[in-house]
């Protein structure tokens, strides 16, 4: 006796395993824009079988070993593999030594079950605005190493997603490294969701602060960025303009303004999750709590 | 396409060909057979599925078969022979399976961990079950289970067989009130026990079903010859392939399919047999169906307007369901299906003269079971026209008699057998696809099997009813409440279902568990288009308990008093009558308010943190039951009924305990079968907080007869009159005889053996108990049999910025006459706590225009264990009169008033009062911001 088929829909689709990233490139030449490529599966896998993907192609990334490392680069950059999985990206003493806000978030994505076998290429590939690794991404500056059969380019994080579901790769294209570059002295971050459950939640609003602060406590560069209120996660430019130069304190003037300057640029929506007023309101509480916490890092490192 | 994997599973090396779009968890099911892996929803949301894959913990239902290609996987089958036995045995030892859906994928989160990590700290056992729901037990056993694992990870299977003696351990002179272990337990921790969803047999049929794309519309037109000669399509049926017969629980009101118009978006219209599910799905593309729209009300207020559309215009026709006798369905008339009214003293008059009057208005959101397996039915006809139906539900007998009902067939022709059970919580109560499959197997006189998608759990099942309740008060200025009056008003939905039963609860729950002298409660079920919403654990118990609790505490807040002495001022005692006139005895109430309130510190300010509490009363469940039970030659015991169970456990713990009490037996030798309406006899079903209560009772009723029988026929066969043998502590002794002869119970089975077999036989329907019939109109259930009390009491911290409630501590005391099982009332009041901090804070099924806009565990959120607060069961005790040694029911009230508490909380904590569930975020945001202006 075998058990019920719950194969509700049957559908003719082709599936490719590649072994290597050169064949990866040369199988996504071939179909130009015909091919999905599938990392983890935890975003996707359901989206497939809903009949949600236009492509017959689909590629299995699971075998390309050279997609899945986590590297330091000639420069002290950090090189993170689209096929990194957050589980490993959470666990990864480069990680923790170099860019642990990648750790804090990645640590709050799902559960870990889900973080197993989710990847930071595919968090950041589904262009999803509530994305967790976005946030902190911006935040730490990375940009998104981008191979195609010809060669490769570098696009900053913050010019790579176009709209929800959408980024800028073109047919042909793919991911092939995170690259993050190194915190300079006297760096502090903090990413911070709101959900309404403590795990198993898809972000309502999502916040990554980044700031330097020098011996005074002056603030000499910022980074604020925002994920769930907008199409694309983003960052928050005017907030960060409000810290720089300043002296940062808890309760002060200037943390405020950068808090509510972050909710001014906030462009949230209504949906069955949280209403736009709420979400807007809450970036300027969680922006305000990040800056506190990267505030008190700077200061835990020192 | 499919292409070939190789996969090692539970150490085996599997080739198997897969299409690029299979799952693991369909590879693993379907393709090996491996049925010890659940899915809940095929989304990675509930966690059903995890398996162990290279070492870690996934969900198997989102790994696409191909990137398990190489992989090593272990399934719940397999972890026994990884070392793990220990474990599913201290899962069983701590109580952490009820209906054991999520136990696999749970067993595996938990042996992922500790393969890395051998003594984790609680949070980080949360942590790794974090993706795994579990509405039944409240994650505290399974917590529990992974520490007893911890401190003797060498627990034995054969110390399996010793805990099913008591856990405790030492010799016990009782079979009551000991930890048993449930006897379908290690079929559930090894993933041998069979769902409904694990059914299968070769070359069977798939079915589905054509729904309502509208809420409400007539149907003009429906044309299937072009989806009857699609290839691979065997059966296609509407309303016109069966007897016109309408059927309900209370009104007569439904048909298998629409024939004239659709009521809500889901309303089946036709169905649909095919060889694959594929084909059955593209053939009900092809159904054509010409609908005139009509419009729709979907606010039961609006709907009871004088100018609101009719949804059922046949509604003063309707015939009332047969075995409602005592239910006066009358002056139903628009969408109002039902009125139920108890008045007693002069209402008007009382709140003319009381120093305060207080008017209250509460609403409460429809919100889902939440059970984690799927409705899945399938159905074979054999030559003799007999059709037998493997389900997932709580009534079999009621399924039984449906089929046979709607298809024109006699009920000894149908054959039902319920499978193991994963969750049900009233949602799996009315019968679902069991008649649709029925007929497309007679149709095709083949094997068919449906199964419903987490959407159509959510789109079409039976959810809790939304409520709008009013509530005026009278109180006198030392804070005696004198009156009270209530309006009540339940969205049953396009169908009346369990509306009517649920409303005229609700008029004996919104009196609250007080003294009250002048009442007038009217409670209305009212059709709306949308699911018909249904039972769900304690039907009107949440919603009118959040509503009453609420208002008390509103009116002790106005009043100045503790909100724990006016209700200790107010509450029911012995002698006390109930709002119908029943008379109340063994009342626990006080007891259980005063230990919740202890165990919280009531009297303690504590500085950011808020304390509330509420209360209530409920029923035990009785409707009939029947048993046989015959004692065999080695004096063990078969017991013979044909209730069911749906993870609670009664039926596999208390109810053997039972049985093993009346004949003081070990209860290892008491069985229990688990078969099926041909081989059982009657049973209403598991619901209704009855199975201790009324299926322990006629259990106990068949032992005793099976004792008198024993007893009989063995002083018969020794000469001796039966007064003379006394069978006491699994010994017989004759009185009176000079040798002060023994035997044991073995040797007395023989003697009295001799002259025929031993069995015993009993029915029992709990009567309700005496009432006032003056005081009550139209009312479904106008008395509760042996009533429980109880409650709870919450601890929690608001952040005042982002409107999230951190519940801490949630303490729940019950009375439950007698707890047979201890660890199994933990159990249920632990699940309760943690469904109604669900129901309290996050909870709602969001229905725009009649269609829900979040069908699904991602967006319907319930509690992780991630969210646990701690919890504390309290087990009171007052015996019952008329309960099995005195036990009441108890499994559904838990989640009944931890709403309550947990608002009452919040206006502790910040000063908020929300009359509106769930008490979210937003709410409370809005709430103190309109404070502050």
């Amino acid at each position: 006796m075998s058990p019920a088929s719950d194969f509700r829909n049957e559908m003719d689709l082709c599936h490719f395993e590649p072994q290597s990233l050169e064949e990866t490139l040369k199988l996504l030449h071939d179909m130009k824009d015909d091919a999905v490529l599938v990392a983890g599966g935890s975003d996707l896998m359901p989206r497939i079988k809903q009949g949600h993907i236009s492509s017959r192609n689909i590629i299995f990334l699971a075998r390309v070993l050279e997609l899945q490392q986590i590297i330091m680069g000639a420069t002290g950059e950090v090189l993170i593999g689209p096929m990194v999985t957050h589980r490993v990206l959470e666990g990864s003493s480069l990680v923790q030594e170099k860019c642990p806000i990648l750790g804090e978030a990645a640590s709050v994505i799902a559960c870990r079950s889900i973080r197993n076998a989710g990847t930071v290429g595919g968090n950041i590939c589904n262009a999803s605005p509530a994305a967790d690794l976005a946030p902190p991404l911006m935040v730490l500056d990375a940009s998104v190493l981008i191979s195609n059969p010809n060669g490769e380019k570098t696009v900053p994080l913050t010019g790579f997603f176009k709209d929800p579901g959408k980024t800028v790769l073109e047919p042909g294209e793919m991911v092939t490294a995170i690259v993050v570059p190194p915190v300079p002295p006297g760096w502090g971050d903090c990413y911070m969701k709101l959900g309404k459950r403590k795990a198993m939640e898809i972000s309502i609003v999502s916040v990554g602060v980044g700031l330097v602060l020098d011996e005074s406590g002056v603030c000499s560069a910022a980074r604020v960025a925002l994920g769930a209120v907008g199409p694309v996660p983003f960052r928050a430019i005017e907030s960060e303009q409000l810290l720089a130069g300043k002296k940062l304190e808890a309760e002060g003037q200037a943390i405020m303004d950068a808090a509510e300057a972050a909710a001014e640029a906030a462009e949230p929506i209504d949906d069955i999750r949280a209403s736009a007023a709420y979400r807007r309101d809450m970036v300027a509480i969680l922006t305000r709590r990040s800056i506190v916490k990267a505030i008190q890092r700077v200061r835990g490192r020192s | 396409m499919k292409a070939e994997i190789e996969i090692t599973v539970n150490g085996q090396k599997h080739t198997v060909a897969v299409e690029p779009h299979w799952s693991l968890a369909e590879v693993i099911r379907h393709k090996l057979g491996l049925t010890g892996t659940k899915v809940g929803c095929g989304e990675g949301d509930c966690g059903a599925c995890t398996v162990i894959m290279d070492g870690k913990a996934v969900h198997s239902c989102i790994i696409p078969a191909f990137n398990a290609n190489g992989k090593e996987i272990k399934t719940v089958e397999g972890l026994a022979d990884n070392g793990f036995q220990s474990l599913q045995t201290a899962f069983l030892k701590a109580g952490a399976v009820q209906c054991g859906y999520c136990t696999p994928g749970m067993l595996m989160a938990v042996a992922a961990l500790l393969e890395q990590n051998s003594n984790p700290t609680e949070g980080e056992i949360r942590e790794a079950i974090a993706g795994n729901l579990c509405r039944c037990t409240g994650y505290t056993k399974i917590i529990d289970a992974v520490k007893i694992f911890n401190k003797n990870p060498n627990l034995k299977a054969e110390e399996l067989h010793q805990l099913q003696k008591g856990l405790q351990g030492d010799p016990v002179q009782s079979c009551l009130g000991v930890n048993v272990v449930r006897k379908d337990g290690a079929a559930k921790v090894t993933g041998r026990a069979v769902y409904a969803p694990d059914i299968s047999f070769p070359e069977m049929l798939y079915g589905a079903l054509l729904r309502s794309p509208h809420p409400h519309a007539r149907i003009l037109k429906i044309d299937t010859t072009k989806a009857r000669s699609l290839p691979g399509v065997s059966s296609v049926v509407t309303f016109e392939d069966v007897p016109p017969v309408k059927f309900g629980v209370m009104l007569e009101d439904q048909s298998l399919f629409a024939a004239e118009k659709v009521r809500y978006i889901g309303d089946p219209v036709a169905a649909v047999a095919a060889e694959s599910r594929k084909t059955a799905e593209a053939a009900l593309q092809l159904i054509e169906v010409d609908y005139e729209l009509l419009e729709p009300v979907f606010d039961p207020l609006l709907a009871m307007n004088d100018n609101a559309p009719i949804i059922h215009e046949e509604l003063e026709n309707y015939q009332m369901a047969s075995f409602v006798a005592s239910w006066e369905g009358k002056n139903l008339s628009g969408n109002v299906c039902s009125h139920t009214k108890v008045e007693r003293g002069d209402v008007d008059a009382a709140l003319g003269a009381a120093d305060f009057v207080f008017t209250d208005r509460f609403k409460t959101p429809a919100v889902h079971q939440g059970y984690l397996e799927p409705r899945a039915t399938t159905a074979s006809v054999d030559v003799d026209g007999r059709i037998t139906i493997w389900t997932t539900n709580q009534k079999p007998f009621t399924v039984r008699a449906l089929v046979a009902e709607t298809l024109g067939m006699t009920v000894n022709k149908v054959k039902v057998v319920p499978t193991s059970i994963g969750g049900a919580f009233g949602g799996k109560l009315e019968p679902g696809l069991e008649p649709y499959c029925a007929l497309l197997a007679f149709k095709t006189n083949k094997t068919v099997n449906m199964l419903m998608s987490r959407e159509e759990e959510f789109e079409t099942g039976n959810a809790r009813h939304a409520s709008v309740i009013e509530i005026t008060t009278g109180v006198n200025k030392d804070g005696t409440i004198t009156a009270r009056k209530a309006k009540v008003i339940f969205d049953t939905g396009a169908y009346s279902g369990n509306g009517p039963v649920v409303a005229g609860l609700a008029t004996l729950l919104v009196p609250g568990p007080y003294r009250i002298d002048n009442l007038k409660i009217e409670g209305h079920a009212v059709y709306t288009n949308k699911q018909n919403f249904g039972s769900c654990r304690g039907p009107a118990l949440p919603q009118s308990v959040f509503a009453v609790e609420s208002h008390m505490d509103m009116i002790a807040a106005k009043l100045n008093l503790d909100p724990l002495e006016f209700r200790l001022k107010n509450i029911v005692e012995d002698g006390d009558i109930s709002a119908s006139g029943q008379l109340l005895n063994n009342v626990g109430l006080k007891d259980c308010l005063l230990k919740a309130a202890e165990s919280v510190d009531w009297n303690k300010k504590q500085a950011g943190v808020g304390k509330g509490i509420a209360c209530f009363w409920w029923m035990s469940g009785g409707w009939p039951a029947s048993a046989v039970l015959e004692i065999n030659s080695d004096g063990t015991v078969q017991l013979i009924t044909g209730a069911i169970d749906i993870g609670t456990g009664a039926k596999n713990t208390s109810v053997p305990q039972i049985v093993a009490e009346v004949l003081g037996v070990p209860v290892e030798h008491v069985e229990i079968l688990s078969g099926d309406t041909d081989t059982c006899t009657y049973d209403h079903g598991d619901s209704g907080s009855r199975m201790t209560y009324s299926v322990g009772t006629v259990a106990k009723l068949a032992a005793l007869d099976a004792k008198e029988h024993l007893i009989k026929q063995a002083a018969e066969k020794l000469g001796i009159e039966p007064a003379m043998l006394v069978l006491a502590n699994g010994e017989a002794t004759i009185t009176g005889d000079p040798q002060g002869k023994t035997f044991s119970f073995r040797e007395l089975v023989n003697i009295a053996r001799s002259l025929g077999p031993i069995v015993g036989r009993a029915t029992f329907n709990a009567p309700h108990p005496p009432f006032d019939p003056a005081t009550v109109e139209g009312h479904p259930y106008p008395s509760f049999p042996a009533p429980s009390f109880g409650a709870q009491a919450a601890i929690v911290e608001v952040d005042e910025e982002t409107g999230l409630v951190d519940v801490q501590k949630i303490a729940a005391a019950q009375d439950v006459g007698r707890a047979i099982n201890p660890l199994g009332v933990e159990g249920q009041l632990e699940g309760g706590m943690v469904t109604g901090m669900g129901y309290a804070l996050v909870e709602e099924m969001l229905i725009k225009d009649g269609k829900v806009l979040n069908p699904s565990f991602r967006d319907y959120r319930m509690p992780t264990a991630a969210d646990l607060p701690e919890l504390k069961s309290i087990i009171v005790e007052y015996p019952a009169d008329t309960g099995p040694f005195g036990a009441k029911g108890v499994g559904e009230p838990p989640c009944g008033p931890t709403a309550a508490a947990i608002a009452n909380a919040i206006y502790d904590s910040i000063g908020i009062r929300l009359q509106e569930l769930p008490l979210n975020t937003e709410k409370i945001l809005n709430e103190l911001r309109n404070a502050r202006k």
